[in-house]
This record gives C-alpha cells, structure tokens and sequence, in this order.
C-alpha cells in the first residue's frame, strides 16, 4: 500500500492528458510534408470535378502567392481545370503569371514551357508570346 | 530608363488604369494614370459592357467579374458562346477578344513603371541646393566665418571663448534687452571679475 502511494503521483502524471487541442498545437507532425506530396494534392485539387472558377481563383491565389515553382504537372491541371470550366482568359493569366513567377530566370521559364507545350497543343491555348501579352505597347 | 533585359528598373509606381469598381462605389480617387493607346477606364465607362463589378489588381490577379460585361445579342456574348467549344476552332482575334473582355490589362501592363521618380528626384535635388545655398550664406554673411576658418563645429575653433565673452561685454555694456538677448551679465560676477557657475550649462536666450 505504501509502495502504491509512493508510485501514484509519477504515474498520474504520466498518464494526466491535457486538451486536446493542446496536444494537437504542441505535436510536430508525424512525417514531414514532402514536395512530391505537395504536387500531388495541388493536382488533386485541380483535378477535382467539382473545381470550378471560384475555387480555381481560390487555388490559384494561394498558388502563385507562394514563393514556388510548382511542377508543370500542377500548371496543366490548372490549364485542363480551366478547360472543364469553359475560361480561356483564366487560362492565359495562369500562362501570365507562370512567366510573372519565372522572372529573369528565362530558362526556366523555357523549361516550364517545354513541359507545357503538349497540353497547350491539346487545349489550342496560344502562349503568352503567342498573343503578345507580354509586350508593352505604350513606352513611358 | 535604365533596363535589364525587357524589364524595366527605377520605377516609382504602377502605370496601372485604376479601376473604380464597386470597391471605390464607381468614384475616381484622383490617382489614376492615363495612358494614349491603353485602356482608359473613363471611356470605358462610357461602354455600355462595362462592368462595375470587375476590379483587378496585380495581387489578385484572377478577378471575380469579367472585365465586360457581354450583353445578350452583343459580339462578346457569341464569342463567349463559342468558348464553350474547341479552342482550337476560336481565331486569334476571337482569342484576343475573349482575353480583353475578362481582364482589362495584361500583366506586363499591370507592371508597367513610370518616370515619377524623375520628378521626385528633381524636387529633392532642388530643395537640397537651396538649403545648401542658404546655410552657405547664414556662414558666411551672418556669421561672418571665413572659408576654412570655421567649420560646422564653430565653437571648437581657438578664440570661441573669448569671443563669447565679447559678446557678453558687448550685452552688458550696452544694456541689450533685444530680442536676441544673450543675458549673460546674469552669470558674470563682478566682484571676481569670472562666470559665477563656468560649468553650469546656460541655454543662450533662457534667461
């Protein structure tokens, strides 16, 4: 009896729980998010049936407002997402801002393309060059 | 203008058309830039198309409005009929089309700079040589320093203290109660013929 009592205050505070939320703030995750995973759950998203402009706009936000270079696979759902939704200017600004989030880094921005090149063969989508989209007519 | 490439350095804001949407309630703030051969928001208002719901900016770049409207009847609402089809059938001007009812500018466009930033330069350059000029005089015509004799730390200079000290004679002897009176006389003991506190500090003009 006496070895119990001694014993009972470490056990209870092993075995004491706090919230939950608590626990769930203070726990890391149990695997580290990984980019390919990234990508995936972008396609995913994209891909979904029910993605239509609202939540594309929505996506693409959060998209092009991280500091990333998503893999072209991520662009063509978008590309195909903008398909299924009939918006072919929503498809030449996603193309705008590839080029936009690029910068001077032209060869990537070659590669993205090259990458891209079948989808917009299949989608007849011109290429920002295409159209002149990235050509400044007025000069200050 | 000084540019790397195509892309243009050294710009002080966005030649960006404003638009008035229903975020500004259709009213102008004043800060637009009008630009000849752009998109003009105030001609198209004047567009029955237009629609006031649409507002784009480069950090929302996909807006939630079309840019025109696309009345039943009109060629925008048959070109948009036709978006619904293969792409590949749509004409570059048809593309064109669809492209320029949805936004209002193009992202290039939307980046575009101006030269503001001359303009700012130069009133900055002008207001720092009139000062230059000014304080110039005050040291040379006011304070009477000469060139390389007194610096901007004048009171360092062999003689300062004596000078201050003719000044103050020059307050006593002549009773000066001016405006810009030194007031010294307050602190000199004249039974000692010194300064009655040296170290204590005196603001010139506080009493």
């Amino acid at each position: 009896m006496s070895l119990f009592r001694a014993l009972r205050p470490a056990l209870t505070a092993q075995t004491r729980r706090l919230t939950v939320s608590a626990s769930l703030n203070s726990a890391a995750p149990a695997a580290p998010l990984r980019r390919d995973d990234v990508m995936a759950a972008w396609v995913e998203y994209f891909d979904h049936p029910d993605c239509d402009y609202y939540n594309y706009r929505l996506g693409a936000q959060h998209l092009f407002s991280d500091d990333l270079l998503f893999d072209p696979v991520v662009y063509q759902a978008m590309l195909y997402a903008c398909r299924r939704f009939n918006n072919f200017p929503a498809a030449m600004r996603t193309l705008e801002l590839i080029r936009l989030k690029c910068g001077d880094r032209e060869d990537v921005y070659d590669w993205v393309m090259q990458e891209l090149a079948p989808t917009l063969e299949d989608l007849g989508i011109p290429t920002v060059e295409d159209m002149n989209l990235h050509i400044v007519e007025t000069e200050l | 203008m000084l540019k790397v490439g195509s892309r243009r350095l050294l710009s002080v804001g966005l030649a960006r058309a404003q638009t008035s949407g229903i975020i500004a309630h259709g009213n102008t703030t004043g800060d637009e830039v009008y630009i000849v051969g752009q998109n003009d928001p105030r001609r198209n208002q004047d567009n029955p198309e237009f629609n006031l719901h649409f507002f784009e900016t480069l950090h929302v770049p996909f807006p939630i409005r079309p840019f025109q409207i696309g009345r039943p009847g009109s060629e925008l609402a048959a070109v948009r009929a036709k978006e619904s089809g293969d792409w590949k059938d749509l004409s570059a001007a048809e593309k064109e089309a669809l492209y320029r009812g949805a936004f209002m500018q193009p992202i290039a466009e939307q980046q575009q700079g101006t030269d503001m930033w001359k303009g700012i330069l130069g009133a900055f350059m002008l207001v720092m040589a009139s000062t230059t000029c000014l304080v110039y005089e005050l040291h040379t015509d006011v304070s009477g320093f000469k060139p390389n004799q007194a610096g901007f730390w004048y009171f360092w200079q062999p003689g300062w203290a004596q000078t201050r000290m003719n000044i103050a004679a020059e307050n006593i002897f002549l009773e000066y109660t001016g405006s810009f009176n030194q007031r010294d006389y307050k602190h000199w003991d004249y039974v000692n013929h010194c300064w009655k506190n040296p170290k204590e500090t005196r603001i010139d003009g506080a009493d």
